[in-house]
């Protein structure tokens, strides 16, 4: 597969229409957050199937998570509006989410066909003390190697 | 959610369909001819859009076995009585109802049929869906998205096939 975002790759509906595809990532991250490491059932569906559409499922699930945490961000950051700097928890503040490329495959397959890129969020997370000493951290989130 | 794609889990209509099935019953048991006006009418959509909202039936905390089971008898006495014309045998054994619902599904005779393993099973569930209307496939998503199925007390393999139709949907 040559490059593509992940938005391209969820959004390439083989047998169902995108409602469906849609709800079907939700009621998988539903699970996953649910049953979490004893969801067997749904790790022996998901490891039957090929390994690009393993990682379809996972972008997909992340690229919806993701969306999640930007909306509790956006709201948070809406209901902080007033001052200058919105909490998120006691420990640090999510400020922005910005989009980026993150390369997927092993090493094996860096130069191969199943080498891809898919676009996602980047979330910057700056603590209190570090807001105090200009020290910013950014949280990168790496998808290399789910094989 | 359209309207189209309501459900109902209420006892009072699960015990609707059971009558509104015998009477099925009855009527494809007349003949080939009316078993294939029965077919044309679109009963076996209706048994997968029944099989779609079941589990809604089943692990609702209101209903008792006592209800849905009756509901679970009429649809298998209908796919027995379907299948018992030869006629139409082909016809009803490529509906993907006869693939996705397992506990409903009176299939050929085993002699007739290659070994199977269980990733056979679910290519051929997966297949059946592709097949299946859109409205099917819609229902089958909102009960796997809103019904608590992962805390019931059926049996295990609903729990898998249910984690089988998330990810084939999701292609």
């Amino acid at each position: 597969m040559n490059r593509e975002t992940a938005l391209n790759i969820t959004s390439r509906c083989q047998f169902y229409d995108s409602e469906i595809v849609d709800l079907a990532f939700l009621a998988m991250l539903k699970q996953i957050l649910l049953t979490g490491s004893s969801a067997v059932p749904l790790v022996d569906a998901i490891a039957q199937i090929s390994h690009q559409d393993i990682i379809v499922i996972f972008s997909g699930v992340l690229r919806l998570w993701l969306e999640c945490i930007q909306i509790q961000v956006q709201t948070q950051l809406a209901f902080c509006s007033g001052s200058h700097i919105g909490f998120l928890s006691n420990t640090g503040l999510i400020t922005s989410v910005v989009s980026v490329e993150i390369s997927v495959g092993s090493n094996q397959e860096s130069s191969g066909s199943h080498r891809f890129s898919m676009s996602f969020m980047q979330v910057v997370i700056i603590t209190e003390r570090q807001i105090a000493e200009g020290n910013l951290q950014v949280l990168n989130i790496s998808c290399s190697d789910l094989r | 959610m359209s309207r189209d794609v309501r459900w109902s889990t209420t006892t009072k209509e699960a015990k609707a369909l059971v009558p509104v099935l015998h009477f099925m019953v009855y009527f494809i048991l007349q003949g080939d001819l009316a078993c294939s006006t029965v077919l044309d009418a679109g009963i076996l959509d209706m048994l997968l859009r029944i099989y779609d909202i079941f589990p809604a039936f089943s692990k609702s905390a209101l209903d008792a076995p006592e209800h849905w089971s009756p509901l679970l008898n009429a649809c298998r006495s209908t796919v027995l009585a379907l299948s018992q014309s030869q006629t139409n045998q082909s016809d009803i054994f490529a509906h993907p109802l006869c693939a996705i619902w397992a506990n409903c599904d009176p299939r050929p005779p085993a002699y007739t049929l290659e070994p199977t393993t269980a990733y056979d099973l679910i290519v051929v569930r997966c297949v059946a869906w592709r097949t299946a209307s859109s409205l099917c496939i819609k229902r089958r998503m909102y009960v796997l998205l809103t019904a608590d199925l992962w805390k019931s007390n059926v049996n295990e393999i609903e729990y898998i096939e249910a984690c089988n139709d998330i990810v084939e949907f999701t292609r």
